[in-house]
């Protein structure tokens, strides 16, 4: 049993590696810069004006952020890509830089240009305009904007010529920027010169060593550290923590109702299987694993929660507003009085299916051998049933309980939605619509975690509970 | 006798829906079939699917027209006057169905109503049905071909049966990463603007750095060739398909889908790009084909263990044929029973999956009407149950008969029933 024990442990770890893995490769590949995101909006704007103080504003966040690491253990990309491109704090102008390398293949040449274009528009952002030039030195700051955060890098050339014209045509506050361009166009040039495309084509793997980001990551992972909201800057665990309360509230009635009536439900269906009532509760259960759970709720909401119909439940929420001076009886009634119906919707779902596998349970050791003997013996009918039968068909369905664990929490993102309930469904929703990207990859870490912690439970429980599972070796 | 007669049912209801969805164009549209205007014949529904391959361009007569005020010689219309997601510009709120006011023509009625804003309900139904019936079935062609094949090779051969040279493992192994290279990474520019150009595109994409990744590896093999002189290296080892796929299956599961999909949709929605063809419609069926293999493969695996020591498998092996040629041929044929219940099973979860997600309001495109999506609306007016109850009522019938269907066949091929 130890031995079956720590495989499957071991098998468990290898999983939520792969899951983490997966989880950190989506949040990898988010467009947009997180750290703006971070920033007040303000001094963002300074930083991408070139202003110094937001500057250091920004690498600071990046900083405290560690997106100034290597993203991973190792990376397999183009020799020509250089193992240094992380370096780049901007996203947009890290894009520019990694376009302009598969384009050319000498990243040596291509630095020297880019760190100079890089300083070049700073400079030029920080003269103040005014008066005569002010046309041409719009323009100059437009083309150098371009230049520098624009992925598509096929126009590369034709804005350097324009920019030469117009600084050749400007006046005299723009003119004296003319001979450092010079130095730049030469570069430019100089980097078609050198290009060494064959660069491009050849694979380079670099290590990096433990310093990486998803190092860093999975290790604030192991202590419940899902970074900062994007929202209100709290902290994620503390968010999700209060909604996973509510959501585990729900889940919990709705399980132990579930396996309270479809238990008995099962053992009714596969004992009277032939007779009328045993047929339509069959067919009754099957429809309701048919109706969707989101058309259920929301007739349920048209039909008792309507205040021109019938007005028998809240339609939303947890609470009434009111619950200041009220006994905590009154305080459980009023809850109960709301969770009534994303319990109802909760349930009947998983009712028709935990029903079904108890009944052919039942069915498969009605007929067994022992059963005859038991009946051969003498015994009552309800004896063989529920000493002999019952307790052997009940083996699969507790094992049940870590399948069903992670198909409510799914559920509940519809469910908790429509009757507005604060918990994880809810909060995965909200951070979709405003695009609160740590919360998001935060649950579905935590969804992905404990589902295999649900199969995990399951494996163990049933190698535990049915001793013809053998432990050493696969069947 | 009462399945049979129920699994007729669902066949018959599942028939009626491919049909809705094929010729829904022809049912609810807001243009003739057939007309004739000015002396001239035209079919304009016909040439609407001429405009939208670019093969036909339109005539200049028609291209603003509202084709209900033009007045024509004569015209047969489709049963319902209202394309959908159109709004109907003279009630512009809920109309309660069969309500068609003091107008007699049925060019302004709405059988089944109108949601909050104007837009034909019963429409909307008929070309639901095609985006319901897509999503279900395309994504579980794709689970069903990875299921079937990973299944088939994990059920035959076991942990055992498929063994390799160990010059072939080794060169395999090494082209791993210069394939994936060539194949996926410096072709990565072209995939990502395939997948918001269209389904078919990045299917081809695909398939094309698919192909390259075989040849490479094909390449790295022949170049290995020579290394069999080695006795070492020309020696067998047992290829761990079972173990291998099991593992697999245990990760993909944990993966819960629906997230997934809100996931990766608020990571790729900031890209207006996405929203021009629908793509979300993709990015589902992908993620739900992606993610819906693991129980076909899961039972592909299990018929194939009781198959492949079967007589009839040792009468195709003392025949001399490959293993190959029995798996394809004689092993997966007979045990796609149980694997054609999970599919029907899989296209009503699949379809339920795509209305939950139009539901929420997930990766919602407004040039696409789903059920889910004209459900969501009827939260908006809680007087109005027309909008609740029809789009509802046609997401529980097909996913009803998806289910129904499924259960008919697990009862039609299953001995133990008794019939």
């Amino acid at each position: 049993m130890l031995r079956y024990f720590l495989r499957r442990f071991f098998v468990f770890c290898l999983t939520l590696f792969a899951i983490t893995l997966f989880a950190f490769l989506i949040m990898v590949y988010t467009p947009g810069d997180p750290v703006a995101s971070m920033m007040e909006f303000g001094h963002y704007g300074d930083a991408m004006a070139g202003d110094r103080a937001g500057k250091e504003e920004y690498q600071a966040m990046r900083r405290r952020l560690g997106l100034d690491l290597p993203v991973f253990y190792f990376s397999v990309t183009s020799l020509a890509e250089p193992g240094d491109l992380f370096q780049i704090a901007r996203p947009d102008e890290r894009a520019v830089a990694k376009a302009l390398v598969y384009k050319t293949g000498n990243w040596k040449e291509i630095r020297i240009y880019f760190d100079q274009i890089r300083n070049f528009r700073d400079s030029v952002f920080s003269i103040p305009v005014s008066g005569e030039g002010f046309e041409s030195a719009i323009s100059i700051k437009q083309l150098l904007t371009e230049l520098t955060t624009l992925e598509d890098v096929s126009g590369t050339e034709s804005r350097i010529r324009e920019i030469h014209k117009t600084l050749a045509a400007g006046s005299a506050d723009i003119k004296k920027f003319e001979a450092s361009f010079a130095a730049i166009e030469k570069n430019y040039q100089g980097i078609q010169e050198t290009s060494t495309p064959w660069k491009i084509y050849v694979p380079a793997f670099r290590w990096y060593g433990f310093e990486n980001q998803y190092h860093n990551w999975i290790g604030k992972l192991l202590v419940l550290d899902f970074g900062i909201s994007y929202r209100d800057q709290s902290q994620v665990s503390t968010l999700l923590l209060t909604a996973m309360k509510w959501t585990f509230i729900v889940s919990f009635i709705s399980i132990v109702l579930v396996y309270m009536i479809s238990i008995p439900a099962g053992i009714f269906l596969a004992i009277k299987k032939n007779t009328f009532a045993g047929k339509s509760l069959s067919s009754v259960l099957f429809l309701l694993y048919s109706l969707p759970v989101f058309w259920a709720g929301s007739m349920l909401i048209l039909c008792v929660c309507n205040p021109n119909q019938l007005d028998w439940f809240p339609a939303y929420g947890i609470q009434s507003r009111e619950t200041e001076d009220w006994t905590s009886w009154q305080k459980a009634m009023d809850l109960g009085w709301h969770l009534a119906l994303p319990v109802l919707c909760f349930t009947y779902g998983s009712l028709a299916f935990v029903s079904r596998q108890m009944q052919s349970g039942m069915a498969e050791f009605l007929h067994a051998d022992f059963t005859r003997t038991a009946r051969a013996k003498g015994l009552t009918e309800n004896r063989v049933i529920f000493r002999h039968v019952f307790r052997n068909s009940l083996i699969p369905v507790i094992t049940l309980f870590g399948g069903i664990l992670p198909a409510l929490v799914t559920g509940s993102v519809i469910i908790e939605e429509i009757f507005t309930i604060p918990g994880m469904g809810f909060e995965s929703i909200a951070a979709y619509r405003t695009r609160d990207y740590p919360v998001i990859i935060a649950i579905f870490t935590i969804l992905g975690i404990l589902t295999q912690a649900g199969i995990f439970l399951s494996d163990i429980l049933y190698a535990a509970l049915d001793p013809r599972i053998s432990f050493s070796k696969r069947p | 006798m009462k399945r049979r007669f129920r699994g007729r049912i669902s066949l018959f209801v599942i028939a009626f829906l491919l049909a809705v969805a094929l010729f829904a164009d022809f049912l609810a549209n807001n243009k003739p079939i057939f007309a004739i205007y000015k002396n001239e014949t035209y079919f304009p529904v016909f040439a609407g699917f001429g405009y939208a391959t670019g093969l036909v361009t339109p005539d200049p007569v028609f291209i603003h027209a509202d084709w209900r005020t033009l007045e024509f010689d004569f015209a047969v219309w489709p049963p319902v006057h209202f394309a959908p997601g159109e709004i109907d510009l003279e009630n512009m709120k809920a109309i309660a169905p069969m309500d068609f006011g003091e107008s007699a023509d049925p060019e302004h009625h709405h059988y089944l109503g109108t949601d909050d804003i104007g837009r034909d309900i019963f429409s909307g139904l008929i070309h639901g049905t095609r985006s319901a019936l897509m999503i279900g079935l395309v994504s579980m062609f794709i689970a069903g071909m990875i299921g079937v094949v990973l299944g088939g090779f994990a059920g035959y051969f076991g942990d055992q049966q498929l063994k390799i040279r160990r010059s072939n493992l080794i060169a395999t192994l090494l082209s791993i990463v210069p394939a994936w290279f060539y194949a996926f990474f410096l072709r990565s520019e072209a995939l990502s603007s395939a997948f918001a150009s269209g389904f078919l595109n990045l299917g081809m994409q695909f398939i094309f750095s698919f192909l390259i990744f075989l040849a490479i590896v094909i390449l790295f093999n022949i170049a290995f060739y020579p290394l069999k002189r080695f006795p070492w290296l020309s020696g067998h080892v047992e290829v761990w398909v079972d173990i291998g796929l099991s593992r697999l299956i245990e990760i993909v599961v944990c993966i819960p889908v629906i997230l997934l999909i809100i996931t990766i949709d608020s990571f790729s929605a900031s890209d207006p790009e996405n929203y021009q063809s629908g793509s979300i419609l993709y990015l589902v069926m992908l993620v739900i084909g992606l993610t819906a293999w693991t129980v076909i493969a899961r039972l592909m695996r299990g018929e194939l263990l009781r198959i492949r020591n079967s007589e009839f498998i040792l009468a195709a092996r003392s025949l001399g044929y490959s293993d190959w040629r029995i798996l394809l041929r004689h092993a997966i044929p007979n045990g796609m029973g149980p694997v054609l219940v999970a599919l029907a099973f899989g296209i009503a979860g699949a379809i339920l999956v795509e209305s939950s997600l139009s539901f929420l309001g997930i990766g919602a495109s407004p040039d696409v009407v789903t059920w889910g999506s004209m459900l969501s609306r009827g939260r908006r007016d809680p007087d109005a149950w027309w909008i609740t109850v029809f789009p509802g009522m046609a997401i529980f019938v097909t996913v009803a008969a998806f289910n129904i269907f499924g259960e008919a066949i697990r009862t039609a091929s299953d001995p133990r029933s008794g019939n």
